[in-house]
């Protein structure tokens, strides 16, 4: 990868890695560093890195900075969406949602936001996150099932 | 096999679109048996999470890098290192030729040169109080070649005592005069470059000339051209020598040889290209754009 092309991963997965730095970390001030950290190792390691990986390595550097890093510091604090008052007239599905996607844990946001910001299927997916498919299949489904859950509760509330 | 221990498993790889064909088809069938589990499904389906394209990140131009370094003088090289090519096969095929050209022929310590004034016709170039070169004179086998007008070197030679002149029939020339130095190392016995008249043109160009075979049995003077071209004269018994230009003395078919004055003409023509980009090179100062940095190279 030359600088150009750096320059086009720049261009074309900047916002995407912010938009997945952000949900996963749920600070944007740390999504803003994780996204910094991500394109820097980019750089530093552009000559080891096929053009056509670059986005897979970026969302790898990204995932493990916005994990690793949560875990280090121990504060999984998810800046979660304010409470609301839900009623039939106000059924904003993407804020609850985002409440559900805060009761999950880091690694299970990070692999629900892969797949669903970015598409990829279960293979790539244990590729970014160095987990194996059926893992990949397991910790999804239990995300799932915990956002259905909350979904499901928010609606009976409703 | 879809059951009530896996069916969620099925309905979240539906959810997620990693479901084969036939195992969707499986799903529907299991779905039109148990149509209550549709809104689970339905459940599982709205957690998709669609990402907001509004949220963009404001820092992108810091993460950019220069894409043009260091760049423009990769390319500049080749463009460079053809023209240091071209201008040393031109110097590799020019200077020893000029200095060739350019060196005065002697003979007896003398120099000859001649003076085309197109006249049409062919005459001794002098010295009659040498009996040798008298006799040589009055031989039909005394084989010269033509010469140039006006030229600086030959009013320089125009200076020399006659008396020391040799007999020279010129070919190409009307009037053929003496020229040369007195007391000079002979260089060469058997062939030897009289003089050079240049005119307006190069050295390059003289040797790109036609040469002229004069054989002296059937010798007729014919002026065909008034370009200058360089004299040279023949000291030789043997009468099939001719005399010509340098390209002349290279034992080579006259197809090749052609071929060989035409390839000098075109890198004369080259040299002169390049010393005209040479100096305006020189005379301007080029730059290059790195990045957001402007290099100026000044000669």
């Amino acid at each position: 990868m030359d600088a150009k092309q750096y320059n086009t991963c720049v261009r074309e997965w900047a916002d995407a890695l912010f938009r997945f730095a952000w949900k996963c970390t749920g600070q944007q001030d740390d999504a803003n560093d994780v996204v910094q950290g991500a394109f820097e190792v980019l750089w530093q390691k552009k000559e080891e890195v096929p053009a056509e990986k670059g986005k897979a390595f970026l969302f790898q550097v990204a995932y493990r900075q916005s994990v690793d890093n949560f875990r280090k510091r121990s504060r999984v604090v998810f800046k979660e969406a304010p409470e609301e008052h839900y009623s039939p007239s106000n059924p904003d599905l993407k804020k609850v949602l985002d409440r559900a996607l805060a009761q999950l844990d880091e690694r299970a946001r990070a692999l629900v936001l892969l797949k669903d910001y970015e598409g990829y299927s279960y293979e790539e997916i244990g590729r970014i996150t160095n987990l194996n498919e059926s893992q990949v299949k397991v910790y999804l489904f239990r995300a799932r099932k915990t956002l259905k859950d909350y979904l499901v509760s928010v609606e009976n509330v409703i | 096999m879809i059951t009530w221990e896996n069916y969620e498993e099925y309905m979240v790889m539906h959810a997620d679109g990693e479901l084969l064909p036939e195992q969707e088809q499986a799903l529907m069938s299991f779905l039109y048996e148990h149509p209550d589990l549709q809104a689970e499904l339905t459940a599982f389906t709205m957690t998709k999470m669609v990402p907001d394209t509004t949220e963009t990140y404001a820092l992108k131009d810091t993460l950019l890098r220069p894409e043009t370094a260091a760049k423009p003088v990769v390319m500049a090289l080749p463009l460079w290192r053809r023209y240091a090519v071209a201008a040393a096969v031109v110097a590799m095929l020019a200077v020893p030729g000029y200095r060739y050209m350019m060196q005065p022929s002697v003979t007896n310590g003398q120099e000859y040169g001649a003076v085309a004034v197109n006249t049409g016709k062919t005459l001794p170039v002098a010295g009659n109080n040498n009996p040798a070169t008298v006799a040589t004179a009055t031989s039909a086998a005394e084989q010269v070649t033509h010469v140039g007008a006006n030229s600086p070197a030959v009013a320089a030679v125009a200076t020399l005592p006659a008396a020391q002149s040799r007999p020279v029939r010129a070919t190409r020339t009307t009037k053929a005069v003496r020229v040369g130095t007195t007391n000079t190392p002979r260089t060469t016995a058997d062939s030897r470059v009289l003089a050079i008249a240049a005119t307006d043109i190069s050295p390059l160009e003289v040797v790109a000339t036609q040469p002229i075979k004069i054989s002296e049995k059937n010798f007729v003077p014919v002026v065909t051209n008034t370009l200058p071209l360089a004299i040279e004269y023949t000291e030789s018994n043997d009468e099939s020598v001719a005399a010509g230009s340098l390209l002349d003395k290279v034992p080579m078919s006259d197809t090749r040889r052609n071929g060989m004055k035409s390839f000098v003409a075109d890198v004369a023509t080259g040299y002169s290209r390049v010393s005209n980009v040479t100096q305006e090179i020189a005379q301007a100062s080029l730059s290059f754009k790195i990045g957001k940095k402007q290099l100026k190279v000044s000669f």
